[in-house]
């Protein structure tokens, strides 16, 4: 039994604990896998792969090759993958696209092997478990407003592959993990949103209890691939291009001037949906009449003029309450691994409070 | 136990090998990620008092599926396969 101090005044004393109590947080996201473990009890490390995976023909590349080059692979059934970044990479060379062991948020069925490549990928990022049991807490979408499925089974295989690796699973709602991350300031009572690739997350807190939480699945692969239709460009030249030169705030090329169309759309999509779940909410918890901030986190965030755009569409929206303040996370593509990292730490701070009573 | 595989979909799943060097990696101090912590601690417990005590979600530790015998099917195509993940990265090397 690890023994806790009764009251805890500075970061000190939860380092000591974090130190004697190891947890990890896993953001498990469509394009990167992000992890967060705590080194000592005084410094958090943060490990990041993208989440895409390519297989090699042998014929071509020799496994010497992929050796000498640090290229980041998997062999599998004898069959060679190339993942991460590497495959990124190759697929350039070649011509061709990577493939995805998720999509929309959750596990990508049409991909056979996608779910031992996500084992390989998660092993490496956070290896086995320091202790028996130590507890990785792992992000899950919501269940999307917009489309049919649900979370339920990709939760389940996620799940899986921890307790596998000797982890003691805990999920989380990603979008809650976005206001465990950010939202301290507000005493964790606003929005958290993230702009991910395969969803959008969104979840009302309300002094760090999840009010309501949902998705879309107009997140940054589904704005691709409109701008790609309308355009008649290949989907992935438009996320280069999107990643690298899109600006929505002075929009010059007709790439720029789709994004800002689809973009725009996407956020009063998104907005009159959270105005609607508002006023429910504010039904039953009139404190939220104060207002609530709104903070956005996730890889999209990081195009220019992101939020500019989507301060501008909230002004056109009707809130039952004031919007506090509009703002971009801090560490956008690091968000929701450092929630989940503090969600298994609270989580298991009081748990052992409660076992001690 | 040829049929218990079926259900994974791919049939015999060997991970060879594992190769992954060089993983993006960064340190943070934790200090402020652990006052946040602290603060939300404090709200639960405020929150616990208040209310009647909330129950936690207080999972116990899954034994090593490799070991278990009762799993069947793809939860012990995972296990395995997962078995042999870690097994290839001790062998080959993480990069870690
Ligand atoms: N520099 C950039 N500028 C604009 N957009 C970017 C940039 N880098 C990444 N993106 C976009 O961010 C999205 C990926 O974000 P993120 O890594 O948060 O998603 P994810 O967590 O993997 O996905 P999800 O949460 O939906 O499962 C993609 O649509 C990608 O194109
Ligand atoms: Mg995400």
């Amino acid at each position: 039994m690890i023994s806790m101090p009764d009251s805890l005044s500075r970061s000190g004393d939860l380092s000591a604990i974090a130190r004697k109590y190891p947890v990890k947080g896993l953001d498990v996201g469509t394009m990167n896998l992000v992890s967060a473990t705590d080194i000592g009890g005084k410094e958090l490390e943060l490990r990041k792969i993208r989440h895409v995976f390519l297989e090699i023909d042998r014929n071509i590349f020799a496994e010497k090759v992929f050796k000498d080059q640090k290229i980041k692979y998997a062999e599998i059934n004898s069959r060679l993958f190339a993942l991460g970044d590497s495959a990124f990479d190759i697929a350039k060379r070649m011509n061709t696209t990577v493939k995805r062991p998720m999509k929309a948020g959750v596990m990508n069925y049409s991909e056979n092997v996608g779910e031992i490549i996500l084992s390989v990928m998660i092993h490496s990022l956070i290896g086995g478990a320091r202790e028996g049991g130590e507890v990785c807490c792992y992000s899950i979408p919501s269940d999307p407003f917009d489309a049919k499925f649900n979370v339920i089974y990709h939760k389940g295989i996620i799940a899986d592959v921890l307790s596998s690796m000797g982890y003691t699973p805990l999920a989380f709602k990603e979008a809650q993990a976005v206001v465990y991350s950010e939202l301290a300031p507000e005493q964790f009572t606003g929005i958290g949103i993230s702009f991910g690739g395969g969803m959008i997350n969104v979840s009302l807190n309300l002094l760090g209890r999840n009010l309501f939480d949902f998705a879309s699945i107009r997140g940054g692969d589904w704005i691709d691939e409109n701008v790609a239709m309308a355009l008649d460009l290949q989907q992935s030249r438009i996320t280069d291009m999107k990643e690298t030169e899109v600006d929505l705030l002075e929009p010059k090329t007709r790439v720029d001037k789709a994004m800002v169309i689809y973009f725009k759309d996407v956020f009063s999509y998104l907005l009159k949906a959270i105005s609607k779940r508002l006023s429910l909410s504010l039904e039953k918890h009139p404190e939220l009449e104060e207002g609530v901030t709104i903070v956005s986190a996730g890889g999209s965030v990081q195009s220019r003029g992101f939020i500019e755009l989507f301060r501008e569409e909230a002004r056109h929206i009707r809130f039952p309450v004031r919007i506090n303040d509009l703002r971009a996370g801090t560490d956008l593509l690091n968000t929701t691994a450092k929630g989940c990292f503090i969600n298994a730490f609270t989580k298991y701070y009081l748990k052992e409070k409660n076992e001690r009573r | 136990m040829e049929e218990e595989r079926k259900p994974y979909g791919c049939g015999n799943i060997e991970v060879n090998s594992v190769h992954i060097p060089g993983i993006q990696s960064e340190r943070i101090d934790i200090s402020k990620d652990l006052d946040n912590a602290l603060e939300l601690i404090l709200l639960m417990q405020k929150k616990t008092k208040q209310e009647k005590p909330a129950a936690l979600p207080v999972p116990k530790p899954e034994p090593m599926p490799q070991k278990s015998q009762t799993r069947g099917g793809f939860l012990f195509l995972m296990g395995r396969a997962a078995g042999l993940v870690a097994k290839a990265f001790k062998e080959v090397g993480s990069g870690r």
